[in-house]
């Protein structure tokens, strides 16, 4: 794990979680696999509190254990898993757009816990909904259990692990540690539950309380004492089912902008990609470089309803888009009318090359942006033909294309004429290495996010005092008008706070909403080149 | 002084020493005095070596030992040299130069290079060209201001394990009201290695289990925050006696509630780990509204001292 990696967790894990699991979380990073007694040691802390931290850690799977020989546990940290948390708000709002509030409220109570059973998912989601209803209105149970049922077939959550059920006659001493399997086939199966109820409302001055005792402090499942029907059975999100969406949204939006801003019918060809992505969304895994091959005659009856095109039309979009130079769909075959196959390795390629290209342009202007499409495209040249073809001038180019190489953007490659590898018998020439630009990108991508999130917290401390008062002014504010209280008593308490101090409050907010949403973006940029990169190495 | 040697691999078969220039031997018939001669004098040499850092990718090293492209040791300047190694010869010779075609890199002959940088790059370099505006839309909104609420709300989950405050020597009267309720988690211990449950201490079970019996006598409470909590106590119900019984109650409330709670029927550990996590966390050990009894009668007294 690089430095930038490293702090990035760090950051993340201490806004999350608190000092204490980050200071264990960033050690197990750093000196990988470890037991309890040596992280303790290490780290200075306290057994219980190392104890109390690797629970938390677990239970978010940021941490997995594995019994070694001697009955020693070891415990090590996922480094890749804790910078998902970044993306947090995007699989929510994903989970928004498919699945509509309840999907969205299932997948945030996941990933906010880690793993939950089913019944507990359910009976949460529907008490947030029930509190967001108007009066007099519930949330069923039934609507949420179908909308969790959806998301396990579609593998957007997924089982955990579990432990097996072991016979009784085990002989000796239970293991130190339970050894979870999971079976592919069990993972999406949902137990059959019926769940009846309701959702509650959760009010202080509630009268209809049935008679259970309210707990002014919330505990977990504090209302039934009769046994989870679903005990034992977790459920996480499925990261990786979103990745591959997020894909196809790349896949598909790319597709729109190069070809649908030329056809009369808006997103037709973007319309048939969709479609060949979603048929191959269960069948093909999502690493693979190539969908399974579809014919033409299975994508026209799978276009959505509504779409009238002819078969010819559908026919000439796809030969279109199978000689594209972009090659994000290639013609595998011409049985039934046509097999069709989308180059998953190549389109993430080609995003990634995008993604490189544009930095270079927003970074070192549209000339050298020229310049880098053309070594791009030419693999591999000369400074003096890189003049020529660039048409730029000879002291311009070389400059900017020294720019380039200090940035690490291009590379050069040296190639003897002789074998003694004389400089003046060499041909040296300027060439892209996609893979090690990307990483280069990728890296600073870490940096950046890390920078935001330290000035984030920085200008939040700065403006600390006055956001307190800020908010014990609202407190009283919020009381007050609770109790009924003239206007005259608010004004008075709002102009508690000053104008230059409610200006300033007003720039902290804007600021930290700039770099919130700057984080939010930098993040789409490392999903693009990670899962270039993650693809290209698969490929090897 | 260091040693030009520094070509990975190439070091024994490299004359190490500091007068760079005469120690090269060339058989391939390489003309010394030519290729030696520096252009411009010693300060253009100077430049030009500093000039662009990639382009000192082409070390120096001699032909017969081998490239290694991407080294970074340099000759150093004549100055030094000749300063330090009285040795290294007169003007002219042992002088730093090119010894390959400089037109391949794209310099010519005697140009004039960019000056030398002498210290680190800016911390905050100017940027000719300002970033992009960021991404604006329905979407993005959406994301930020839920960005910003789950920040909020993961701070007030259990899994937020806040780091002990140092005590401080006054009793902050406002820090009483900004608590914040939490949650009490308990792990499924079934899916965790047995280390992880936390084991009976020793010296707290004796002091528990008394407590448990017997609240009244109020010996040995180890925890101060347990003192104040128990002389607030007293002080809101304003009858001893009562306090006594109705703690009592309190806590064989609790613990039954806590029975309940659990997923796993394990014993005593479960029962002190609870206690333990409770009073380490917060201070509402004893919880204020267990049991229906007295929930109404605290409430009134919440309500009554919250107005002024």
């Amino acid at each position: 794990m690089t430095q930038a990696e490293i702090k990035l967790c760090s950051l993340l894990l201490q806004e999350h979680f608190g000092e204490i699991v980050e200071k264990i979380g960033v050690h197990l990073i750093r000196t990988g696999s470890q037991p309890l007694r040596v992280i303790a040691h290490d780290t200075g802390t306290s057994l219980d509190q190392v104890k109390k931290a690797l629970c938390v850690l677990i239970q978010h799977n940021l941490v997995i254990y594995q019994v070694h020989k001697r009955g020693v546990v070891e415990y090590e940290a996922q480094c890749s898993r804790v910078l998902r948390m970044l993306r947090y708000p995007r699989y929510i709002y994903t989970a928004k757009t498919l699945y509509s509030d309840t999907g969205e409220l299932i997948v945030e109570e996941l990933l906010l816990n880690g793993k939950m059973t089913m019944s507990a998912v359910v009976k949460k989601v529907a008490d947030r909904l029930t509190e967001t209803m108007e009066d007099g209105k519930t949330m069923d149970y039934a609507e949420v259990s179908n909308t969790f049922v959806r998301l396990a077939d579609t593998h957007f959550v997924q089982r955990c692990p579990w432990v097996p059920a072991t016979e009784n006659s085990d002989p000796g001493p239970p293991p130190p540690a339970p050894i979870l399997v999971i079976s592919e086939k069990d993972m999406y199966l949902v137990p059959k539950l019926s769940l009846i109820g309701k959702g509650k409302r959760r009010r202080s001055s509630d009268e209809d309380a049935a008679g259970e005792p309210k707990a002014k402090r919330p505990k977990y499942g504090t209302d039934n004492k009769e046994p989870i029907p679903d005990d034992g059975i977790y459920w996480q999100a499925n990261l990786d089912r979103f990745h591959q969406h997020f894909r196809d949204q790349a896949i598909v939006s790319a597709v729109a902008n190069r070809m649908d801003q030329f056809t009369f019918q808006t997103q037709t060809s973007s319309e048939v990609v969709r479609t060949m992505l979603r048929m191959s969304e269960i069948t093909t895994p999502s690493t693979d470089p190539f969908t399974q091959p579809l014919s033409s005659n299975e994508i026209f009856r799978s276009l959505p309803v509504g779409y009238n095109i002819s078969k010819q039309v559908l026919d000439q979009y796809l030969t279109l888009l199978a000689d594209d130079p972009l090659e994000f769909v290639g013609k595998s075959g011409d049985s039934g009318g046509g097999m069709y196959v989308i180059n998953l390795h190549k389109a993430l390629g080609s995003l990634a090359t995008a993604t490189l290209e544009s930095v270079v342009q927003e970074r070192f202007g549209s000339r050298c942006a020229r310049i880098f499409r053309l070594v791009l495209q030419k693999k591999h040249l000369e400074q003096k033909q890189v003049e020529d073809f660039a048409m730029i001038p000879a002291k311009e180019a070389k400059d900017m294309l020294y720019k380039m190489l200090s940035g690490n953007f291009i590379s050069l490659q040296e190639i003897p004429k002789t074998p003694d590898h004389a400089p003046s018998r060499t041909f040296y020439l300027y060439t892209v290495n996609i893979l090690s630009a990307a990483r280069m990108l990728l890296h600073r991508c870490y940096k950046s996010i890390a920078n935001l999130i330290e000035r984030r917290q920085f200008e939040t401390k700065e403006n600390k005092r006055l956001l307190e008062k800020s908010q014990r002014v609202e407190a009283i504010i919020a009381s007050m008008q609770a109790t009924g209280a003239e206007e005259v008593q608010l004004q008075e308490i709002e102009e508690m706070i000053t104008a230059p101090e409610r200006q300033q409050l007003e720039t902290l907010k804007r600021n930290v909403n700039k770099l919130d949403a700057s984080e939010i973006q930098v993040d789409e940029t490392i999903f693009l080149l990670e899962s270039y990169i993650e693809s290209t190495m698969k490929r090897q | 002084m260091e040693e030009y040697g520094a070509c990975q691999g190439l070091k024994s078969s490299w004359p190490s020493g500091r007068g760079l220039a005469r120690e090269w031997v060339g058989p391939t018939g390489w003309d010394r005095n030519k290729a030696l001669r520096p252009r411009g004098g010693r300060s253009a040499v100077l430049q030009r070596w500093n000039a662009y850092p990639s382009a000192r990718a082409f070390c120096l090293h001699p032909f017969l030992a081998g490239r290694h492209f991407g080294c970074t040791v340099l000759p150093k300047p004549r100055d030094l040299v000749s300063r330090t190694n009285p040795m290294a010869g007169s003007q002219g010779r042992g002088r730093a130069a090119y010894t390959f075609n400089i037109e391949a890199v794209g310099f010519g002959r005697g140009e004039k290079l960019p000056d030398v940088v002498l210290k680190p790059p800016p911390l905050f370099p100017d940027t000719d060209y300002k970033p992009v505006p960021l991404k604006a839309g329905e979407g993005e909104d959406y994301m930020l201001a839920l960005k910003q609420e789950l920040r909020e709300t993961m701070k007030r989950m259990p899994y937020y394990i806040e780091t002990p405050e140092e005590k401080q020597d006054i009793e902050r009267y406002s820090k009483r009201y900004m608590k914040v309720y939490k949650e009490e988690w308990i792990p499924d211990w079934r899916r965790l290695p047995r280390e992880m449950m936390p084991r009976k201490k020793c010296k707290k079970a004796g002091p528990k289990s008394e407590k448990v019996k017997d609240m009244g006598k109020g010996a040995s409470l180890t925890n101060t925050a347990d003192v104040l909590k128990k002389i607030e106590e007293l002080e809101k119900r304003g009858d001893g006696e009562k306090s006594d019984e109705e703690n009592e109650e309190k806590e064989g409330g609790k613990e039954k509630s806590q029975e309940g709670d659990e997923e796993d029927d394990a014993a005593a550990e479960q029962e002190e780990y609870d206690e333990e996590e409770q009073e380490e966390e917060n201070d509402y050990i004893n919880s204020y509204f267990e049991d229906g009894d007295d929930f109404g009668a605290d409430s009134d007294d919440n309500m009554d001292e919250a107005t002024y």
